[in-house]
């Protein structure tokens, strides 16, 4: 389950690719928890290559995007054409309280405001 | 029909997802149509995972497939049993939407996706066990 980062200036973008399921995410939380702990305050968390997500990687979203907050930090997902993870995350109501963008320039300008 | 038991263990949900995703294959299941089941499936396995208390260990996990075809109606249903302790997930209210991240709790979720991807739910408490369908329109 590989998740890597890249920093530009104040913006942190993690790329998330696999499966999110219990095992996906408990293979990645750590990691996810140390990249998203506010090193960089505008984080968007890239899903565009997640092929399945469940409410346990959901839950590591919020918590995350949560504790960011806290720091005053922001979080936005970019989901490019994936529909599978976007109708998940609006199913969820998730997509109101952690924006969800189609287009990462959106989600990158949307982190940093 | 296709048939499949598994433990109620986390270790199994992927053989279950696996499983899932070849049958679904093998009755000409829409690949999009098979990744919403495969979605539906894992909340419901790690429900009974996580909340099935001690007697969902008992017992494998069984799981059924089938394909229901009623005038120009055609959905895929599966269904799935454990002896866990009884819970109708069909009349369980979904957890109140949160209007903001500060109190937005992390669980509680997988009801939600269920509901919410599945066109039809089902469920009856039987010889012991909790019987689950839901089903999508294919």
């Amino acid at each position: 389950m590989p998740i890597d980062f890249k920093d530009n200036n104040n913006l942190r973008l993690i790329t998330i690719d696999g499966r999110l399921d219990s095992a996906g995410s408990d293979a990645i939380s750590t990691k996810f928890s140390a990249m998203s702990s506010g090193a960089k305050p505008a984080v968007v968390v890239d899903l565009s290559r997640v092929s399945f997500l469940s409410s346990i990687g959901i839950r590591l979203i919020i918590q995350n995007a949560k504790a960011l907050q806290g720091k005053g930090g922001k979080m936005t997902l970019f989901i490019g054409g994936n529909e599978q993870v976007g109708t998940t995350l609006e199913s969820t109501g998730i997509s109101s309280l952690v924006p969800m963008f189609s287009d990462l320039v959106l989600a990158e300008q949307a982190a940093l405001a | 029909m296709a048939l499949f038991a598994l433990k109620a263990d986390r270790a199994e949900v992927r053989a279950a997802s696996e499983w899932l995703e070849r049958t679904a294959h093998q009755f000409d299941v829409p690949a999009n149509k098979a990744l919403v089941l495969d979605q539906c499936l894992d909340e419901i396995l790690m429900n009974i995972v996580m909340h099935g208390g001690s007697s969902a260990s008992q017992t494998p996990v069984e799981l059924s497939l089938a394909i229901n075809a009623t005038g120009l109606n055609k959905e895929v249903a599966v269904t799935v049993s454990d002896s866990g302790i009884p819970f109708n997930c069909v009349e369980a209210p979904s957890k109140a939407r949160a209007s903001s991240l500060e109190e937005a709790e992390p669980g509680g979720l997988g009801l939600a996706i269920i509901k919410g991807l599945s066109s039809r739910l089902a469920y009856e408490f039987r010889g012991g066990r909790n019987f689950l369908t839901f089903a999508i329109q294919i």
